[in-house]
């Protein structure tokens, strides 16, 4: 305690009331405000792990989708699969972005407790402090900026998004020990106990001139109700109001019925060409002239009996099958649509291939890390695997990936690889 | 280490126990106006000489506001300093998934340019916790000190939320995106959608407010 005493006695008066004792309430010293609050904080941190949690979930499935691994093959049904996993992951990310801030609000006094550390335990906990909030705000800033299509730093984000991810979870797992007993004491703890305010004239006095009057009002009216500001409950239905307006505004771009309150949406899936939108044009991508020559030939090759070779003419002579199924971007938004074209598992069939082997589609791309993807043998013998020649009843649009495109259930827009010229059986 | 700095925590403990009957005690200067709108501050930090209330204790040492004082004796707080081995186990756990991810990222260093990275992980968490922070601190301030009780509430939360909108629509209103050349990305005019939004926002506080008075009326 003395050395306590003599530290602070260093400090100025006004920057003593500016810091905070790590063992006391979050309300002290100048921050007084009732909604400084652990059941609150105890409730957002809970509401934030959860949201966080699905995120990284969703997260490791669009990560295995593209980075397939042989001993954990991603099957092709459900079709809608992947839909739902990465529409939930950008969304659970957006509805994330209010509780974040004011999760990060409530405790700030933590921040510039005095003395920094307490003791060795307190330490542990203070360094998982860097990864947790440098980590939660990095997830939430690069994944807000990414489905904006903003890119103000030099990394890639699909590799720094996923390791960080994993720095921030594995930052929850500790701090989510470390605030288990004190979450569910404030979790549990009758809610109207008196505040500190109201038990302590010293450091209660701000809020001191309702507590007379609150003492005796109803139940659920809380001391800062009587001030006039927001209450806790107030606060906690502010941060909702604000997830959910987030969600309303933007869960439009991959859930249709909604479609017309998406006015914060970066995507809106009835507006591009043929009324659908791309993540990566032909211009873009520089095939305009590639897709449209004359000299244009799709190939089925590798291991394969008798090597096949069609120009677009041929392509569209070949037995046609109709499916409907969903392009779902990795940022958050979809559509479903009306596709038609050759299925691959009839052109692997005419080639003579085997039905057990893994399957290359390459681009007309010059350069671009998808312009190959691979499809493994289940995916290849969905029924609905297709390379679609058509949208809807209407020749695919070039920035659809005209002459023919990979459509196939259950998997990221990236790899449904656009302007198809090579087939290769691994 | 753990010792002294113990100390305070198990002292206010026994104290508190003035809390049940709370009474509000030597405190009776500061209770005449029991009217909720001339209690300035729920948040006074933007000056810190704490104004009025400091008559109350006029020479106790230094930290006695803090340490000294009661709370509750069964706040959550209080045994903030015991932990069990809940705290190791998860802290180990915790430490090697940081780990694995850490190692992700100097793996891929071609990919995530871990200086680049550090930049903004490191400058995220600054920014935060030394500018934004502070700033809605002193905007708190000014918000109790402009606001009347009453309307308080509702102007809070419509700020809160005007707030975090604008965060979050800032790279779309400034179409950063646009640079990527591809029309169908950001299609709206966001700067007009934004405001539609705060538009109705406001509108829900106005008629949260006028709610409110009528009530009280």
């Amino acid at each position: 305690m003395s050395t306590r005493r003599t530290m602070s006695d260093l400090l100025p008066p006004a920057v003593r009331r500016l810091t905070t004792d790590s063992d006391l309430p979050l309300r002290q010293a100048a921050y007084q405000s009732p909604l400084r609050d652990e059941r609150l904080a105890a409730y957002l941190g809970a509401s934030l792990g959860i949201l966080f949690s699905v995120c990284f979930v969703t997260g490791l499935y669009s990560h295995l989708q593209q980075n397939p691994q042989a001993w954990l093959p991603i099957p092709s049904r459900p079709a809608g699969l992947y839909r739902l996993s990465q529409g939930l992951h950008v969304a659970a990310g957006i509805a994330s972005v209010p509780v974040l801030i004011a999760k990060l609000w409530l405790v700030w006094p933590r921040f510039v407790a005095s003395p920094p550390v307490k003791r060795v335990s307190h330490l542990v906990e203070r360094i998982g402090l860097f990864p947790l909030v440098g980590g939660g705000i990095f997830m939430a800033f690069s994944g807000v900026a990414n489905i904006a299509q903003w890119y103000p730093w030099k990394f890639s984000f699909t590799a720094s998004h996923f390791w960080m991810a994993w720095v921030t979870m594995g930052a929850i797992v500790a701090h989510v020990g470390a605030k288990w007993a004190i979450s569910r004491r404030a979790l549990t703890r009758p809610s109207r106990r008196p505040r500190l305010s109201e038990a302590d004239p010293v450091l209660g006095t701000v809020a001191e001139p309702s507590f007379a009057s609150s003492a005796g009002s109803s139940a659920g009216a809380s001391t800062s109700d009587k001030a006039g500001g927001l209450s806790r409950r107030g606060l906690l239905g502010t941060v909702a109001a604000a997830s959910g307006l987030l969600t309303l505004t933007t869960i439009g771009q991959t859930f249709r019925p909604l479609r017309g309150l998406a006015l914060l949406a970066p995507r809106d899936p009835g507006v591009g060409p043929q009324g659908y939108p791309v993540n990566r044009g032909a211009a873009n991508a520089g095939v305009v002239d590639l897709a449209r020559s004359t000299d244009y030939r799709l190939t089925v090759g590798g291991r394969v009996a008798n090597r096949l070779t069609f120009d677009r003419a041929q392509l569209l002579s070949l037995p046609a099958h109709a499916a409907t199924l969903p392009i779902a971007c990795v940022e958050g938004w979809s559509y479903s649509a009306g596709w038609k074209g050759v299925r691959i598992r009839d052109l692997l069939e005419m080639a003579g291939a085997d039905t057990d082997r893994t399957i290359e589609i390459e681009s007309l791309e010059p350069n671009g890390i998808y312009r190959i993807s691979t499809l493994n043998p289940g995916q290849a013998g969905d029924r609905d695997t297709l390379l679609a020649t058509h949208l809807d009843g209407e020749v695919l649009d070039i920035d659809h990936g005209f002459p023919c495109r990979l459509i196939a259930p259950n998997r990221p827009g990236v790899l449904q690889t656009k302007w198809v010229t090579k087939v290769t059986v691994l | 280490m753990g010792d002294q700095s113990d100390r305070p925590v198990t002292r206010s403990v026994d104290k508190p126990l003035k809390v049940p009957g709370h009474e509000p005690q030597p405190e009776p200067q500061s209770e005449p106006q029991p009217e909720p709108q001339s209690e300035p501050r729920p948040e006074p930090q933007s000056e810190p000489q704490p104004e009025p209330q400091s008559e109350p204790r006029p020479e106790p040492a230094p930290e006695a506001d803090v340490a000294d004082v009661g709370r509750p004796e069964d706040h959550p707080q209080s045994i903030d300093h015991r932990v069990g081995p809940a705290f190791w186990v998860s802290a180990a756990a915790g430490w090697v998934v940081i780990a694995i991810g850490l190692r992700g990222v100097f793996m891929n260093s071609i990919d995530t340019r871990p200086a680049n990275l550090a930049k903004f992980v490191v400058g995220g968490a600054l920014l935060h916790d030394l500018l934004l922070a502070p700033l809605a601190l002193v905007a708190a301030v000014l918000v109790v000190r402009a606001v009347p009780g009453r309307a308080r509430a509702p102007v809070q939360a419509a700020l809160v939320v005007t707030a975090v909108l604008a965060l979050f629509s800032y790279p779309l209103v400034r179409a950063f995106g646009l640079a990527a050349n591809n029309p169908t990305s950001l299609p709206h005019n966001y700067a007009l959608n934004l405001t539609i939004v705060l538009g109705v926002v406001w509108a829900v506080a106005a008629a949260a407010l006028a709610f409110r008075l009528r009530k009280s009326a």
